[in-house]
């Protein structure tokens, strides 16, 4: 069946391996069409269909990093970690979700990808944060390029791969376990690197201030700092958003982005990263005042436009120009 | 969207020269130019060094060759290192495409206002380069084609781009006019 580039897949989950304590790897295989290789640092958005706590019908779409090999168009890999806090998508991969099951993908899409112009790739995980670099490592070396791994975890929730990375990439690999009291010295590691490195980081946000903040110290150009962070919607007050076009209301709940909530009542917002970052589902406010969650949006597009995907309504109502 | 759009009647690819800062927070600061006489790139060293003492600031002048000596140079620089170049517009170019080819970042590199409005100028039918050019149009030194001198400029090349000024009537020699 022949598909078009951005058709999404369906995919039939053949394999799933705890990867750590609170990871589960998940291996995608396409059920319609082939899957197209990608680029290092690519992601795919999962729509997850299924029920909430209170047994209703709800959808979830959430943006996972690829972590297979980006040339093996066979599988692709995800692994998705457990947050019991959030608003639900990973507790119905890690409940619902059985070998033999159906989920929708989109095309892969890459917010993330390698500079390969660098003298150097120094790449520096946090916890599930490995992810992109799963992808990268092949490509890394298939080129033959100067790189680093720092991956920093903890060993009792996370630390997904670190035994197969070790073996596979020797001394290139660099753990630390923050259980065991393995610290990643930043300020040591920036400091040592030459001038024409690239540095990389995918983890929470306090690993990725931390880079930015001594790397900023360091004389370090923002061009050679790249960061992915994918920041699950948080939850809010609920509140209520007018349609501009079709005068219809549609009331977003505290546990869902603004985005799932115009999504579930039928309204399509284009959209690629679901957290704030790569700009697709901009949106105009005609109205109400926005809390501003994204890394998108500059102050002065502040004033006129909202990121649905991850910000919410500071007043009880909005109205936008959808 | 209601964000104002501005037309910009301006080629975009021509260089904009905004107002030199120095930025202190860089280990090394390091002026170069090619006469080592721009008086406002010697004030701001001037300043510098008043400010950092000799050790963290270096006066460079590149008379010739500047791949070679920028790569032999630029060994000695850490990586938080700020760049200042004066000069003719073609040769600041030549100078911050060999820190580029160093692996400096092109946001650490700070060029001054040309020295002089001359162009390098690029032929695209002989793919000639001419320096030194003031007026248009230009009769192009390596095919003698008449041409008209553009602002869409190449940074890889540190040069305009000048194409035919009369390619369906060779007759119309339009006026000659200077280079702004």
């Amino acid at each position: 069946m022949s598909m078009n580039s951005t058709d999404n897949y369906r995919v039939k989950v053949t394999n799933i391996v705890e990867v750590a304590p609170t990871i589960k790897e998940f291996t995608l295989v396409a059920q319609n069409g082939e899957l197209t290789p990608f680029s290092p640092g690519a992601h795919v958005v999962v729509t997850m269909k299924g029920e909430n706590g209170d047994g209703q019908l709800k959808q979830w779409k959430n943006a996972y990093s690829l972590l297979s090999d980006p040339r093996d168009t066979s599988a692709y890999k995800i692994a998705v970690r457990l947050q019991p806090q959030s608003r639900g998508g990973s507790v119905f991969m890690h409940s619902q979700v059985s070998e033999g099951d159906e989920l929708e993908i989109t095309p892969p899409a890459n917010l993330f990808a390698p500079n390969w112009r660098a003298k150097k790739h120094l790449l520096i995980a946090g916890g599930v944060g490995i992810t992109p670099f799963m992808s990268y490592l092949p490509e890394l070396e298939r080129m033959g390029a100067s790189y680093e791994l720092h991956y920093a975890f903890r060993g009792l929730q996370t630390g997904a791969y670190k035994t197969e990375l070790i073996e596979q990439l020797g001394e290139q690999v660099h753990c630390y376990d923050a259980d065991a009291g393995d610290r990643l010295l930043l300020a040591e590691l920036l400091k040592s690197q030459p001038r024409g490195t690239h540095v990389y980081i995918c983890g929470p946000e306090l690993l990725i201030d931390g880079v930015r903040q001594n790397a900023a110290l360091l004389g370090y150009p923002d061009s050679l700092i790249h960061f992915e962070e994918f920041a699950a919607p948080q939850p809010g007050s609920p509140f209520t958003v007018t349609l501009e076009s079709s005068g219809a209301e549609v009331q977003v709940s505290s546990e869902e982005s603004l985005l799932e909530a115009l999504e579930a009542n039928g309204v399509e917002v284009p959209n690629l990263c679901r957290g704030g970052v790569c700009g697709q589902c901009v949106t105009k406010v005609l109205d109400g005042d926005v809390e501003h969650r994204d890394a998108f949006l500059d102050e002065r597009e502040q004033d006129t436009c909202i990121m649905p995907c991850v910000s919410r309504a500071k007043s009880k109502t909005l109205v936008l120009g959808l | 969207m209601t964000i104002t759009v501005e037309i910009d009647e301006r080629v975009k690819s021509r260089p904009e020269y905004s107002p030199v800062k120095l930025d202190l927070k860089q280990q090394q600061q390091v002026f170069i130019s090619a006469t080592g006489n721009n008086a406002t790139l010697k004030r701001m060293f001037d300043d510098c060094v008043t400010q950092l003492g000799n050790q963290r600031v270096t006066w460079l002048v590149v008379h010739q060759d500047v791949k070679r000596v920028i790569a032999e140079t630029a060994a000695d620089f850490p990586l938080a290192t700020a760049v200042y170049i004066a000069g003719t517009e073609a040769w600041m170019w030549d100078v911050r495409n060999a820190l580029i080819a160093e692996d400096f970042a092109p946001e650490q590199i700070q060029m001054l206002a040309p020295e002089s409005n001359a162009r390098r100028l690029f032929c695209t039918h002989c793919y000639t380069v001419m320096e030194g050019v003031t007026h248009n149009p230009h009769s192009c030194s390596g095919c003698g084609e008449l041409l008209l001198v553009r602002d869409h400029f190449s940074k890889l090349h540190g040069a305009y781009v000048g194409v035919s000024i009369n390619a369906e009537d060779r007759s119309e020699i339009p006026a000659t006019e200077a280079l702004v």
